[in-house]
């Protein structure tokens, strides 16, 4: 009892922390995962939002490209002579080289029958896959034409599966249209392991414009595009990427510092002709959530130092209650100590006088009283003895004393002591006692068990005026000894058949009122036969009064021998 | 000599004259004007056999008149801050930074970005009025991090168009002293960049700190836009470098330069030494940023001249320049011709020579021979390395005797003292850049 409460207590105070914790840690990952989830739709609309500014871009340049090109075209008369061409290009910072092709595919420009510079030679070798298959750039054109007036913006959808595939095939062409009263379109191909773009433009004679845009520059116009870290301000907690075709970070910002091996919270790839670039959004996986994690930490701490707070006082209060039931029981059993001797005494000359009074006849009267006087002491020295060996039981410091002897001798001591009581109330003990053998068992346990059952049925069942008592043994690994005491009186109530073998407690009704008891009989007499590894029941069967049954095994005789 | 000299002169003063005069008429007077010289090494060729000539081609900007009257700047100064600038560098860069702004007034614009993995506008294109919180921005720099290089100048770029003008000194100054690391990384690609805003009218200034950077990207990135290139080994020297450089941007005369040659008689052009250029067929082109006041930029043009019969005069070629004047803030144009004659004297001939140009033209020539060594040296050939600039060292000295020049004689030197030190390998970090630095400011005629 003592060890069991603090660890009650401990788990009166671990389990309602444990659920908390473990609530509390639920709550929390949902809400970091709605948290998450509201961070990646934030960040898909910022880059969403990055995209459509890529997009803005490539269509303002188209509608500054186009407008030069028409010049181009009514300046040379649609002959593109080379140096008007040229210095065009020199002219054009976005610009890098320039092309022109018939609708049957022949070169205008840069010139074939004219000296060309190295840039435009190793310009014309590069451009070689798609001079060599312009139908494929014209079919794209011409097929679409009717679909085309209503496609708004740059990008199509069959446009960027189109360009995916692209890497793979290396070089392949992807033509593009998009809105126009002329045709126009970008291209986007690999060259020189870069992604390269060309925007071109049908002038009204059928030949094709094309613009190759300096990818440097246009990467640096992208880049222009998005904000330096410093306007995009120092609270801010992502790391943006820029990536181009290759993988390769080709401008980030913000202010977070991303580990090495972290995972992107959201990639998102950047639409026609930027095809297989990609944004990639970086931020602290769980920053916002840990506020929030404190808050759990600081609640459960809270609760845990109340806890244990109140946890404490009961251990206290509890330790005090039981530290002064000890110091009660110590008391008791003091007393007890210290009346058993002086009532001994008295027992002792009472009946010494009782037995000298006996020879002289004449003193019938005083012989009475010595009898009351005697068997008032015999009770109360069987209190005495109970409240003694209550106290031992509880703690645990009771001894068995096994001695060899007969049941039935011992039962028979027992009634004879009782016989002046019963016969002063008229109850008759009807014995039928078949436990003669000779066996070893605790005298004193027996006769107390006994004492207490017959002193209930004094007390109790004086009215069934028939007490019997059986006795039997059997014999197997051990001699099994079985006491039956019946009465004849009330009976116990079959809901307190358990209940009355618990100390201090005491059936309340008519009959038991007003009878003076300690409560602490029954109990003790189970106590005392489950002490000697046997038990007191209460036979429920019986149909009238109450009948115990006492089972006290005890080892095999040492000396059968005896008898 | 003097007679052909005289011939060239006046046929391209009679060329133009009317244009010229009609144009500046109505200006102050005709010193702002940009001189166009046009001299052949070789003025007086042997007759009856093909030659090589050099044909120089300078053009000098006239003298700013008044220092109170120069051209407005408009100047992004990008700055690596990366981890490797820590410490002295960005110490100097700062205080060279700031030294140089102190130049500026309230007529120019100026904006400071630096850069690490990621790119901060410090200063936003603003005009040079509250100097002092410019320089605090500045002086709030730290280094640390990688090198977006790319996207650093991208960003300075972008500022410098808050305030771009044609009429405008517009440059980006660019300090590194590492690789580039984040994003566009090859000397290929910060040229092409460079290519795209020069055509906008900026040029791009690198200075390279230290001997950790790349010298073919940041002198490329320099040659296609025509700005100036520096190597600067020490921190210390970051305030004199930044100072030339202002100085040479206050210096600015004319910009959009556009030389256009045409060979004439079946003369061949061969190439054309110094700077990128376009031959197709018998046409050359070529272009310069800016000229500054006075100072001389020129270019050499080798050509091939077909065998001529003694005695006579043959014109080379067609020079044609356009360019944005500052002062009067209008297109001007220049042209000349060149014009050789043919004797079968060696007295004549060696009498004739022009020296200053053909020194010039030499120079070039081992400059070329200068860069074809670095190539061979890079591609591990070092035995070729050693053994061009040796051809470059006896072709040097012979040209020295044969005009007897102590310049040329120097440079042969020098050329020797760069084929022993090819062979040393832990100091070639340091060789090359210096001598990439070299050839750059040699082709560009840099003023530091």
């Amino acid at each position: 009892m003592n060890k069991s409460t603090p660890r009650l207590l401990a788990m009166l105070i671990i389990l309602p922390m444990l659920l908390l914790g473990w609530l509390g840690v639920r709550l929390q990952l949902d809400q970091q995962t709605v948290l998450n989830y509201q961070q990646a739709q934030l960040a898909e609309s910022q880059l969403q939002g990055i995209d459509q500014q890529f997009q803005n871009h490539f269509l303002l340049l188209q509608s500054a490209l186009t407008p030069q090109a028409e010049q181009l075209f009514s300046e040379t008369g649609g002959a593109y002579d080379a140096v008007t061409v040229r210095q065009y290009i020199q002219r054009s910072p976005q610009v890098r080289q320039l092309f022109v092709i018939t609708d049957r595919g022949q070169q205008l420009f840069p010139p074939v029958d004219q000296p060309v510079n190295r840039a435009e030679q190793q310009f014309v070798s590069q451009l070689q896959p798609i001079l060599m298959n312009p139908e494929r750039f014209f079919i794209a054109s011409t097929a679409d034409e009717s679909a085309i007036a209503a496609e708004a913006g740059v990008t199509s959808i069959a446009a960027d599966s189109n360009l995916y595939s692209a890497p793979l095939k290396s070089r392949s062409v992807v033509a593009e249209q998009s809105i126009a009263s002329s045709p126009r379109g970008w291209i986007a191909w690999y060259a020189d392991t870069g992604l390269k773009h060309i925007f071109w433009w049908q002038d009204p004679q059928g030949n094709r414009v094309g613009f190759a845009l300096n990818s440097a520059r246009l990467l640096s116009d992208l880049i222009n595009l998005l904000p330096d870290s410093e306007t995009a301000g120092t609270e801010t907690v992502f790391d943006l990427q820029l990536q181009d075709d290759r993988g390769e970070i080709a401008y980030s910002w913000g202010d977070y510092e991303y580990e090495v091996g972290q995972k992107p919270l959201q990639i998102r790839p950047l639409s026609h002709p930027l095809g297989s670039w990609r944004l990639v959004y970086f931020s602290p996986v769980s920053d916002a959530g840990s506020g929030g994690w404190l808050g759990l930490i600081a609640l459960l701490a809270v609760v845990l130092a109340a806890l244990s707070g109140l946890g404490y006082l009961l251990y206290r209060e509890h330790t005090r209650e039981l530290r002064l039931a000890e110091q009660r029981v110590n008391f008791v059993n003091q007393v007890s100590h210290e009346l058993k001797t002086p009532l001994t005494n008295v027992r002792l000359y009472a009946e010494m006088l009782q037995e000298e009074i006996d020879d002289d006849e004449v003193l019938s009267v005083a012989q009475r009283y010595l009898r009351v006087i005697n068997t008032e002491a015999q009770r109360l020295s069987r209190l005495i003895e109970n409240v003694l060996s209550f106290s031992r039981v509880k703690r645990q410091t009771n001894r068995i004393d096994l001695q060899a002897g007969v049941v039935d001798r011992c039962i028979d001591q027992v009634v004879e002591a009782y016989a002046p009581l019963f016969a002063d109330q008229g109850i008759t003990v009807n014995r039928q006692l078949d436990a003669g053998l000779n066996c070893r068992f605790d005298h004193g346990i027996l006769e107390q068990v006994l004492n207490n059952l017959l002193s209930n049925c004094e007390k109790y069942a004086a009215e069934g005026k028939q007490i019997t008592i059986t006795s039997w043994q059997q014999q197997d690994a051990q001699i099994n000894s079985y006491i039956r005491v019946q009465d004849n009186g009330p009976g116990v109530p079959v809901d307190q058949a358990e209940l009355i073998f618990q100390p201090f407690y005491r059936i309340s009704n008519k009959l038991t009122d007003g009878v003076s008891g300690t409560g602490i009989g029954l109990g003790l007499a189970r106590d005392l036969a489950r002490s000697h590894g046997g038990d007191l029941t209460l036979e429920t069967e019986s149909t009238t009064g109450a009948s115990f049954l006492l089972w006290l095994p005890s080892p095999i005789p040492v000396c059968t021998g005896l008898e | 000599m003097n007679r052909l000299m005289k011939l060239s002169r006046t046929r391209k003063l009679f060329r133009n004259a009317g244009l010229l005069l009609l144009g500046l008429l109505p200006m102050a007077g005709q010193a702002s004007q940009v001189d166009l010289n046009i001299n052949l090494a070789t003025p007086v060729m042997e007759a009856e056999r093909d030659h090589r000539a050099f044909i120089k081609i300078s053009l000098e900007g006239f003298e700013q008149q008044d220092k109170q009257a120069r051209i407005p700047a408009n100047i992004a100064i990008v700055l690596d801050k990366s981890g490797s600038m820590s410490g002295d560098k960005i110490a100097h860069a700062r205080e060279a930074a700031i030294m140089a702004i102190q130049r500026l007034d309230e007529r120019d614009t100026v904006s400071v970005v630096t850069y690490d993995s990621r790119v901060r506008v410090v200063v936003p294109a603003t005009p040079v009025n509250r100097k002092q919180s410019i320089y605090n921005a500045i002086r709030q720099i730290q280094a640390n991090g990688n090198t977006a290089l790319f996207a650093g100048v991208s960003k300075g770029a972008h500022e410098l168009r808050t305030y771009l003008s044609r009429n405008k000194v517009n440059r980006v100054i660019l300090l590194s002293d590492g690789l580039a690391n984040v994003g566009p990384q090859s000397a290929a690609e910060l040229g092409q960049l460079g290519a795209s805003l020069a055509k906008e009218g900026i040029s791009v200034t690198t200075i390279g700190l230290g001997l950790g950077y790349n010298e073919d990207l940041m002198t490329q990135l320099a040659g296609f836009s025509d700005g100036n290139h520096a190597f600067v080994e020490h921190p210390e020297d970051l305030a004199s470098i930044f100072q030339y450089e202002f100085g040479d941007v206050l210096s600015v005369v004319a910009q959009d330069v556009d030389i256009h040659i045409r060979c004439l008689n079946g003369v061949k052009p061969i190439r054309l030494l110094g700077r990128e250029s376009q031959i197709m067929g018998d046409r050359i082109s070529t272009r310069m940023n800016q000229l500054y006041s006075k100072q001389e930029k020129f270019i050499i043009l080798e050509v091939e001249v077909p065998a001529q019969q003694t005695d006579t005069e043959l014109e080379l070629a067609q020079i044609d320049v356009t360019y944005d004047n500052l002062y009067t803030r209008e297109q001007q144009r220049l042209s000349g011709l060149t014009v050789a004659g043919f004797s079968q004297s060696q007295q004549v001939v060696e009498e004739a020579v022009d020296k200053a140009a053909y020194e010039d033209a030499v120079e070039q020539v081992a400059n070329q021979y200068s860069r074809e060594a670095v190539e061979a040296r890079d591609s591990g050939d070092l035995s070729r390395a050693k053994k061009i600039l040796q051809d470059s060292a006896s072709y040097l000295g012979s040209q020295a005797a044969q005009i007897s020049s102590p310049r040329l004689q120097e440079q042969q030197a020098e050329a020797l003292e760069d084929a022993e030190a090819l062979e040393n390998e832990q100091d070639w970090n340091k060789q090359r850049k210096e001598l990439k630095a070299r050839q750059y400011k040699r082709s560009n005629q840099q003023a530091y």
